[in-house]
């Protein structure tokens, strides 16, 4: 059975990819761009579409090589850049991962584009600093994700709430309610970059944006040993007795479909569980609310960019100077929005005709007011230790919140 | 043949050293010229790209700071300790049962050693969803009224490397039972019918006379489940994910996350080094130890 699952996994893998692939058949004499990327569930191969059809109506040709997973498609990439045969275009996360390349003259840089449209006025300095050196810009970014709670509004509804609770006191009450119903409080996705999430989203709603810098940017062990980063882990440790057996190892997805169905009341992921409410034919406000974790006064963010390794031979600077004009296109950066559920990183988009979660969190980031998801701000390898200790203190409950604070300050301190 | 022998001596050693050229050069190359570029590596501050900043021992002692490397070295030596016993034993139990002529035994061969045919992937995602308390064996004994019922091993802390275990055994076991039942079929059957004079039960004759002479088979099947503790990666990552936490994660996972989705080289050479030595410190006096009982077997004659 597994096997036939699989095999119908690979083909549906195998569709999209054609699918993705086939504008690039249509014009033989464009300016080629391999495009390495990994978007390849329903809404995100579609959205990648919307950059396809913009690149080849320009007189470019999109040569599509979609991997699927993050982890895969990034190492594989990295693999080619350093071994001298590189994609055209390569979807990266925004943040200093590609850091290294910058450094070390890998990657061609799109200050002429930067320069003509007055980008550094209309992207948000987080996401633009994450991919500058030294002056110069060396990706083009696409959109922001924002993260929200997710609430389900037939079971508020079914505990007597019509509206989401905003303060941490009221958080729980309505999930004691909601445990009391029978049905499970808060819908866990049980993967270390999901528990990391939420944990970064409890730290915000407790330290604020300020608090959460001086953790994350500043690296501050001081703020680590404050009581307010107590309390945060503290709510965090206290989640553990609001989620069902099954947690561990859940796909974000499978959480949300708790959600949809009624079984469960939130979930806090990226702005990609709307997306698949939105795909469901749900609607926000009366089917479910986006929220901020309680308390915070801002979301957490992080943002998609498009880099572009220097390669051999012909044209390539030029395929990938029009693939930048493309994706910095505010038409495209809309439309890609609209499918893959994301806010567009022009702050200049006017984002009306798009679904009032992203209006919201447009509005909310707009002062500026964005706490930075640690890809943005820091190495994957540190980003890669807070995750393991998070996750590690979510699912050990023998972990004090004493042993907790302290290995998390003994992190920051080993990376300040 | 005439065409050597002219040139005696020389032929001798050139033929040797030409059939066995390629495959040192291999070794050499390949194999201790990256043992020897990975150590380079794990002594400098490398991150995505090796660079020449070379900082000490600094990330092994990073690597013995980490809980989580920690966690991981004692899981593979959980996992080695339980999956070699479990897959030796049912393996020769398997090959025993079939030993004693049932019938169809082609058909139950088959089927036992069916599970080799599988990608570990598969194997972890079969096992995952049997033993996920929702939809697996759990539920469905709770549903038949014994509510008290629990086999929800990946998702208990305490139980999850076990969950693997069982699951490494289950795919394992069918290699063991064919090199084994292999081995069986090559015993003297006058043994069997000395045994059978001397009145000594089928169980006895097995344990103290059959099973001792398959020592060959037995050292073949320890070295291939062995390979297989030191390589587990696939099973763990669609079984538990290395989860919950961390609390199931082994040595190769940890090495293939910081050298790629973390991009700390340095760190994951140094856990490479540190894996590498830990099988030599266990390999070399086995392979010493044997070398001498070899030497004082030669002497002796």
């Amino acid at each position: 059975m597994t096997q036939l699952g699989n095999a119908f996994a690979i083909a549906a893998m195998l569709g999209a990819t054609a699918l993705a692939a086939s504008p690039g058949a249509a014009r033989a004499d464009g300016l080629k761009a391999e495009v390495a990327h990994e978007w390849t569930s329903g809404s995100e191969a579609a959205a990648a579409q919307v950059i396809a059809d913009a690149f080849t109506a320009r007189g470019g040709e999109w040569i599509d090589t979609a991997t699927a997973g993050f982890e895969a498609g990034h190492a594989a990439a990295i693999n080619r850049i350093l071994g001298g045969n590189p994609p055209t275009v390569k979807m990266f996360p925004a943040g200093p991962m590609t850091k290294e390349l910058i450094a070390a003259g890998l990657m061609s840089d799109i200050d002429g584009l930067v320069e003509a449209e007055g980008l550094k006025d209309k992207i948000p300095p987080v996401i633009l600093d994450s991919v500058s050196a030294k002056g110069s810009v060396y990706a083009a970014p696409l959109s922001i994700n924002v993260h929200w709670l997710i609430w389900s509004a037939p079971v508020l509804a079914q505990i007597g709430l019509d509206e989401p609770p905003a303060t941490w006191d009221a958080f729980f009450d309505a999930l004691d309610k909601v445990k009391a119903a029978g049905l499970v409080p808060i819908a866990w996705g049980g993967q270390s970059w999901q528990e990391n999430k939420v944990f970064n989203g409890v730290m915000l709603g407790v330290m604020g944006v300020e608090g959460y810098d001086s953790v994350y940017v500043d690296f501050d062990a001081e703020a680590v040993r404050s009581p307010e980063f107590r309390e945060a882990a503290e709510i965090y440790a206290k989640m553990r007795g609001y989620v069902d057996p099954g947690a561990p190892g859940r796909l974000w997805n499978d959480a949300t479909a708790m959600v949809l169905e009624g079984k469960a009341a939130a979930q806090y992921s990226g702005d990609w569980v709307k997306g698949e409410m939105l795909l469901q034919g749900r609607e926000p406000g009366s089917d479910f609310f986006c929220e901020p974790m309680p308390g915070a006064p801002a979301l957490v963010i992080q943002g998609d960019t498009f880099a572009f390794p220097k390669k051999d031979g012909a044209d390539w600077n030029a395929a990938q100077q029009l693939f930048a004009v493309v994706v910095e296109d505010p038409q495209v950066q809309l439309d890609f929005s609209r499918l893959k559920g994301s806010i567009p990183a022009r702050s200049d988009v006017d984002v009306s005709s798009l679904d009032a979660c992203v209006q919201k969190g447009k509005a909310l980031i707009a002062g500026g007011d964005a706490a930075p998801a640690p890809l943005l701000v820091m190495s994957p390898s540190a980003a890669g230790q807070f995750q393991d200790l998070i996750s590690e203190f979510f699912n050990d409950p023998a972990m004090s919140t004493d042993d907790f604070v302290e290995s998390f300050a003994e992190i920051v301190e080993e990376n300040a | 043949m005439t065409l050597f022998k002219t040139d005696g001596a020389r032929a001798r050693w050139s033929m040797p050293l030409l059939a066995l050229g390629p495959s040192w050069a291999i070794v050499l190359f390949c194999y201790l010229g990256t043992v020897i570029l990975t150590f380079r590596i794990s002594l400098t501050s490398s991150g995505m790209i090796p660079n020449g900043d070379y900082v000490g021992l600094a990330q092994y002692r990073k690597l013995l700071g980490s809980s989580r490397w920690e966690t991981s070295f004692g899981n593979m030596l959980t996992f080695g300790a339980f999956f070699l016993a479990g897959a030796l034993l049912v393996g020769t139990a398997l090959a025993v049962a079939l030993d004693r002529g049932v019938r169809g035994e082609a058909v139950f061969r088959t089927i036992f050693l069916y599970p080799q045919a599988l990608s570990f992937i598969v194997t972890g995602l079969v096992w995952q969803w049997l033993m996920n308390p929702a939809l697996g064996i759990q539920a469905a004994v709770q549903g038949w009224g014994w509510t008290g019922f629990s086999f929800d091993w990946p998702y208990d802390r305490g139980m999850a490397i076990y969950a693997v275990v069982l699951a490494g055994v289950w795919q394992a076991s069918g290699v063991v039972m064919v090199l084994m039942l292999a081995g069986l079929r090559g015993i003297d059957r006058d043994i069997w019918r000395a045994a059978r004079v001397d009145g000594i039960s089928t169980w006895r004759t097995y344990a103290f006379l059959v099973l001792p002479q398959l020592g060959g088979m037995l050292a073949t099947s320890v070295v291939l489940l062995s390979v297989g503790v030191i390589k587990v990666y696939d099973l763990v990552v669609a079984l538990t994910g290395g989860g919950p936490g961390t609390a199931s994660d082994v040595p190769a996972k940890f090495i293939m996350d910081y050298l790629f989705g973390r991009q700390n080289i340095a760190l994951a050479s140094a856990a490479s080094i540190a894996l590498l030595v830990t099988v030599l410190a266990v390999f070399v006096p086995f392979h010493y130890a044997a070398a001498l009982r070899r030497r004082a077997r030669e002497g002796a004659r």
